[in-house]
C-alpha cells in the first residue's frame, strides 16, 4: 500500500511539473508575496521615519529650551517673547512636549489593518484635552477605500483562488478523461485516491508558501524565529486557512459534478465567505449597535462647554480662555486654578457621551467577535491585525494610553504652576516620558487556529462520509 | 438571426438552474444594499439637517462678545449628504462629516464614519454600488464563460455553423443574450432608485441627467466585461480553464489593480503625515505676522507701515482698532499659508489620481469606479471643493467678525463687546454641489480611458472571434 501511494504521488508530482503547474505556483506566488511584502515594509518605514522625525524634532527643540534655560539663569536676558520663556512651567506644559509614539510591531508588515486610518504619534499638551486630540492620519480617501495591497490581502482573497484554480478539477479531470475508471479498477478507493492527490498538492503548496514567506520576510528584514510564539501562529493560521480551501475544493469535487460545474460552486464559495460575509457582519454590527451620530456630538459638545464655562469665575474671561498661554504673565496662579477646574467640570461632564461612542463600538465588536466564526476569511482578518498590532483594539489602546500620560504630562507642571515656581534646566531630564505598552495577549487567535482546524476537520468528515456513500456515481456521472 | 441566437440564449440561460440562483441571489443583494442604503441615507440627512440647525442656533445664540472671542469660538460647517450616495457612497465613509470653522485655523474635516466601525468596516459595505461594481461583472463571467467553449464541448458548433452564421454575428448575438438579463437588473435598480430618490427633498431635476448618466457608465461598464468574458471563452479551449482565467481577470481588474495603484500612489507621492503637515504649517506661520503678538519683528514691521500709510503717529489717532486691523492682517497671512499648504497637498492629491488613471489602462474597474462616485459627489474631489468653500466661508466669516472689531472701537480697547444682532447678521454656510460640467470637465480622463476600454474590447472581441472561425474550420478541415 505504502509502495502504492508513493507511485500516486510520483506521478503527480511528475504530472504537476509537466504541466507547468509548479513553475506557475512558485512564479507567481513569489511574484505576489514580494509585492505584498514590500508594500507593508515601504508602510512600516515610513511609519518608522515619521517618528523618528518627530523626535529629533523634540530633541532639537529641547536643546534650544536648554540654550534659553542656561541664558534665564546665568542672568542674561533672552530675546524671546514671555510666553515663549520656557522658565515658565506652563511655557513648557505647552510648547516642549513629548511625542507619544505607537512604534510598530516586528510583524506590522503582515496586515495593514487599520494602521492606515489612525496616526502613530500625537503630542499631547497640558491644555488640550485628549479626546479633542485627532488620531485619524491625513489620508487620500480612495486609498482607504481601496485598502492596501498586504500579505493579509494576498492570503486571505488571493490564496484561495489559487488553491480554486489548482484543484477545482482534481478529481473531475480524470473523470473527464476517463482515467478515474482506470484508477477504479486498482485496489484503491477514490476517496482514498482523490486524498492522496489532494494531500500531495496541499503538502507541495504549502512548503512553497513556507519557504517563500520565510524567505521574503527574512529579506525584509521581519525575523520571524524572534518571536516564535508569534511566527508559529501566524504560519499556522495560514496553513490552516489553505487547508479549509482544499478540503472544500475535494468535497465540491466528490460531489462528482464537470470541471466548470466544479469552478462555478468553488468561486461562489469564495464570493460567499470572504466578499459577502464580512461586509454582511459589518452592517448588521452597524445596524444592531449603532454609533450615536457624531454631528449631535458636535454640539452636545458645545453646550456642555458653553455651561461648562459659566460656571466658571469670570477671571479668565474672553481673550484668556481662548490664549491660556497669556495667562502665566497676565494674572496669578488663582487664574490657573480656574482655568483648570473649567477643564475638568468640562471633562467630567463630556466623558458620559464620549462613553456612549466607545461602549456601541465595544458592543459592535463584542458582536464581531462572536460570530465570526461563519467565515473563516473572518477569522484570518482578525488573527492577523491582532498579530500585526494593527487591529482597533490596539489604537484604542494606545489611545489610552496617550490619554493617561496627557494627565501625567500635565500633573507635572499644575503644582509647579499653582506654586508660581520657575521651570530649571535640571527638571529637563526628569520630564515623563511615553512609552508603548503594547497588549501581551493575542486575543482570539488560539480559539481562530483551533476553529479552523475543526472546519477541516468537519468537511473532511462530510468527504468521508459523502465517499462511502457516492462511490459507484462518481465513476458514472 | 442575431436576434433568434439571442433570444436563445437568454432562454437558455434562464432554464439553467445556476443563472436563475445567481440572478436571484445579485437580486436580493441589490433590493438589500438599496433599502440599507436608503435608510441610512434619510437617517443620516435627518442629522445633517438637525445638526447644521442647532450649529446656526448656537452660534446666533452667542452672548455679546469681543467679535474676535466670537472668531475664536467658531461654528460648523456639515458636508451635505447627496441623494446619489444611495447608490454610490463612494469614499463618504473614510472623510469626515464636518469642518470646525475657528479663527487663525483651517481645520481638517472630523469623524470619519470608518473610526466609528470595527476593522470589518474594511472589507466593504453591502451597498449597490458594491454589487453593481463587484457581483454583477461576475454575474457576466459566470453566465458567459462557456458560451464559446460550449458549443465545441456539446459539438453544437457543426450545427451552428451549418446555419451560415459568421463568428462575429455568432458572438453578437450571444452578446446580447448576455447583456439583456444584465440590462434588466440595472433597469429595475434604477427606476427603483429614482422612485426612492424623488421621496427625498432636495432631489433636483438636474439629477436625473446625472442618473442617466451613472446608468449609462454603468451599462458600458458590463458592455466591457461581456466583451472580455466572450474573448476569453473563444480563445479558451475547455470551459473549466476559460473560468478560471475570467477569474483571474476579475481579481485583477476588481481587486488587486485598485489595491495595488494605492500602494503605488503612496510609495510614489506620499501624503504627509497629519503632525508633520500641522508642523510645517505652523513653522510658515510663525515666520509672518501672528495677530495675537504685538511684539514681533513682523508685527512692528506692520505698525509702522500702517502709521506711514495713514500719516499718524501713534496707534491711537488712527480711526480705528489697530488691534482688529491687525488681526485681520494675522489671519490673512495665516489664510496664504494654509492656501499654500493646502495647494501643495492637492498637488499630491491630483499626482496620485493621475497614477489611478495610468492604473486603469489594467483595470476597467478604476475608471468606473471613479466616474461613479464623482457623478454621485462622493468622490474625493467633492470633498475637496465643500472644503474649499467651508475655508472661503472660514476666511469670509473671520474678516466680518475682525473688522467688526477694528472699526467698532478704539485702540487698545479690548472690553469691547458687539452687539447680539452681529451674530444674526453673519450669513450662514451654505454650500453647493459641484455642477455635472464640473464633474466631467474634472473627470474627462477617465471618460476617455472608459471609452477607450469599450472600443478596444469590441475590437478584440471582433478579432479574437476571427480567429477562433479560422480554427474552426481548421478543426473540421481534420
Amino acid at each position: 500500500m505504502k509502495k502504492k501511494s508513493s507511485y500516486i504521488n510520483r506521478y503527480e508530482f511528475i504530472s504537476l511539473v509537466r504541466q507547468r503547474w509548479l513553475q506557475f505556483l512558485i512564479l507567481i506566488l513569489s511574484a505576489l508575496v514580494l509585492f505584498a511584502v514590500l508594500n507593508g515594509k515601504q508602510r512600516v518605514d515610513q511609519r518608522l521615519s515619521d517618528i523618528q522625525s518627530a523626535q529629533e524634532a523634540v530633541a532639537e527643540k529641547d536643546s534650544i529650551g536648554v540654550i534659553l534655560l542656561d541664558s534665564i539663569e546665568a542672568g542674561f536676558t533672552v530675546n524671546v517673547p514671555r510666553w515663549y520663556m520656557p522658565d515658565q512651567p506652563n511655557v513648557m506644559g505647552y510648547s516642549y512636549l513629548r511625542v507619544a509614539a505607537m512604534p510598530p510591531d516586528e510583524m506590522a508588515i503582515i496586515a495593514t489593518g487599520q494602521s492606515d486610518i489612525y496616526t502613530h504619534y500625537v503630542k499631547p499638551n497640558m491644555y488640550g484635552e485628549s479626546f479633542e486630540l485627532n488620531y485619524t492620519e491625513l489620508s487620500n480617501p480612495v486609498q482607504l477605500m481601496f485598502g492596501s495591497f498586504d500579505l493579509s490581502f494576498v492570503l486571505i482573497y488571493l490564496l484561495p483562488l489559487i488553491v480554486i484554480a489548482f484543484t477545482y478539477n482534481i478529481l473531475s479531470q480524470e473523470r473527464e478523461q476517463g482515467i478515474l475508471q482506470v484508477i477504479a479498477s486498482h485496489p484503491v478507493s477514490v476517496f482514498r485516491w482523490l486524498l492522496q492527490k489532494a494531500l500531495m498538492r496541499y503538502l507541495l503548496l504549502s512548503g512553497i508558501l513556507v519557504v517563500l514567506l520565510f524567505a521574503i520576510l527574512s529579506f525584509a528584514g521581519v525575523s520571524l524565529v524572534e518571536d516564535i510564539g508569534k511566527s508559529l501562529t501566524f504560519i499556522f493560521l495560514t496553513l490552516g486557512y489553505l487547508l479549509f480551501w482544499f478540503v472544500l475544493a475535494c468535497l465540491v469535487n466528490l460531489k462528482g459534478q464537470s470541471s466548470a460545474n466544479n469552478a462555478v460552486w468553488l468561486i461562489a464559495w469564495w464570493i460567499f465567505l470572504v466578499l459577502l460575509v464580512p461586509s454582511s457582519v459589518n452592517q448588521m454590527a452597524n445596524s444592531l449597535y449603532p454609533v450615536p451620530s457624531r454631528a449631535k456630538l458636535i454640539n452636545e459638545l458645545r453646550v456642555v462647554n458653553a455651561h461648562a464655562e459659566e460656571k466658571a469665575d469670570e477671571l479668565l474671561e474672553g481673550f484668556l480662555r481662548d490664549h491660556p498661554e497669556l495667562a502665566g504673565f497676565e494674572g496669578g496662579s488663582v487664574g490657573w486654578q480656574e482655568y483648570f477646574a473649567t477643564q475638568d467640570l468640562i471633562k467630567s461632564e463630556i466623558q458620559p457621551v464620549l462613553d456612549e461612542y466607545e461602549i456601541r463600538l465595544k458592543q459592535q465588536q463584542d458582536w464581531v467577535d462572536q460570530i465570526r466564526f461563519i467565515s473563516p476569511a473572518l477569522l484570518l482578518q482578525s488573527s492577523f491585525n491582532e498579530i500585526s498590532g494593527t487591529s482597533t483594539r490596539h489604537y484604542e489602546d494606545y489611545r489610552q494610553q496617550v490619554s493617561d500620560f496627557a494627565l501625567v504630562w500635565r500633573d507635572h507642571f499644575l503644582p509647579m504652576i499653582f506654586r508660581g515656581e520657575k521651570f530649571t534646566k535640571e527638571m529637563m531630564p526628569g520630564l515623563p516620558e511615553f512609552e508603548y505598552q503594547p497588549p501581551t495577549s493575542y486575543r482570539l487567535t488560539a480559539a481562530n487556529m483551533l476553529a479552523l482546524f475543526i472546519y477541516c476537520a468537519a468537511l473532511f468528515m462530510v468527504g468521508a462520509f459523502w465517499s462511502s456513500q457516492t462511490k459507484t456515481n462518481l465513476l458514472t456521472q | 438571426m442575431i436576434r433568434k441566437i439571442a433570444l436563445k440564449e437568454f432562454k437558455e440561460n434562464l432554464r439553467e438552474g445556476r443563472f436563475t440562483v445567481s440572478v436571484v441571489i445579485v437580486s436580493v443583494l441589490l433590493i438589500m444594499g438599496v433599502w440599507l442604503s436608503y435608510n441610512y441615507l434619510t437617517s443620516v440627512q435627518k442629522q445633517h439637517a438637525e445638526a447644521k440647525e442647532n450649529a446656526r442656533n448656537v452660534w446666533e445664540s452667542q452672548d455679546e462678545k469681543n467679535p474676535h472671542s466670537a472668531a475664536h469660538y467658531g461654528t460648523y460647517a456639515f458636508k451635505p449628504k447627496y441623494p446619489l450616495s444611495l447608490i454610490d457612497p463612494g469614499v463618504d465613509k473614510f472623510s469626515g462629516i464636518s469642518i470646525f470653522l475657528e479663527a487663525h485655523k483651517r481645520n481638517e474635516a472630523q469623524y470619519m464614519a470608518a473610526s466609528d466601525q470595527t476593522g470589518l468596516a474594511r472589507f466593504g459595505d453591502l451597498t449597490p454600488d458594491f454589487i453593481m461594481l463587484f457581483i454583477i461583472p461576475l454575474l457576466i463571467i459566470l453566465t458567459g464563460y462557456n458560451a464559446f467553449t460550449r458549443e465545441i464541448e456539446q459539438g453544437t458548433l457543426k450545427l451552428l455553423k451549418s446555419q451560415g452564421i459568421s463568428s462575429w454575428k455568432l458572438a453578437l448575438a450571444k452578446w446580447a443574450g448576455i447583456f439583456l438579463p444584465v440590462l434588466i437588473i440595472t433597469t429595475v435598480l434604477f427606476v427603483i432608485a429614482s422612485i426612492l430618490l424623488m421621496n427625498i427633498k432636495d432631489f433636483g431635476e438636474l439629477n436625473f441627467g446625472v442618473l442617466s448618466l451613472m446608468f449609462l457608465v454603468y451599462l458600458v461598464y458590463y458592455a466591457i466585461f461581456i466583451n472580455i468574458t466572450l474573448m476569453i471563452s473563444a480563445v479558451s479551449k475547455q470551459s473549466g480553464i476559460s473560468l478560471v482565467s475570467l477569474l483571474a481577470i476579475w481579481i485583477i481588474a476588481c481587486l488587486a489593480m485598485p489595491k495595488a495603484s494605492s500602494n503605488l500612489a503612496d510609495t510614489v507621492y506620499p501624503y504627509p503625515s497629519r503632525q508633520a503637515f500641522a508642523a510645517d504649517i505652523d513653522k510658515d506661520k510663525k515666520a509672518g505676522l501672528d495677530g495675537h503678538n504685538p511684539w514681533s519683528q513682523a508685527a512692528k514691521d506692520f505698525e509702522r507701515e500702517t502709521l506711514e500709510k495713514y500719516g499718524v503717529d501713534s496707534l491711537s489717532q488712527l480711526h480705528f482698532n489697530f488691534d482688529g486691523y491687525r488681526m485681520q492682517r494675522g489671519e490673512e497671512h495665516e489664510a496664504q499659508v494654509y492656501f499654500k499648504h493646502y495647494a501643495e497637498l492637492k498637488n499630491t492629491f491630483r499626482n496620485q489620481s493621475r497614477i489611478y488613471q495610468a492604473s486603469a489602462v489594467a483595470s476597467p474597474f478604476l475608471p468606473v469606479r471613479f466616474l461613479s462616485m464623482a457623478l454621485a459627489r462622493t468622490d474625493y474631489s467633492a470633498h475637496w471643493d465643500f472644503a474649499d468653500a467651508a475655508e472661503n466661508y472660514r476666511l469670509s466669516l473671520i474678516d466680518t467678525l475682525n473688522m467688526n472689531f477694528a472699526i467698532n472701537s478704539s485702540y487698545g480697547d479690548w472690553a469691547y463687546k458687539a452687539d447680539r444682532s452681529l451674530w444674526k447678521n453673519v450669513p450662514d454656510f451654505e454650500y453647493d454641489s459641484p455642477s455635472l460640467g464640473d464633474i466631467i470637465d474634472r473627470n474627462w480622463t477617465n471618460v476617455l480611458i472608459l471609452g477607450l476600454w469599450f472600443l478596444a474590447s469590441f475590437a478584440g472581441l471582433k478579432i479574437l472571434t476571427q480567429r477562433y472561425e479560422k480554427e474552426i474550420k481548421l478543426h473540421q478541415s481534420i
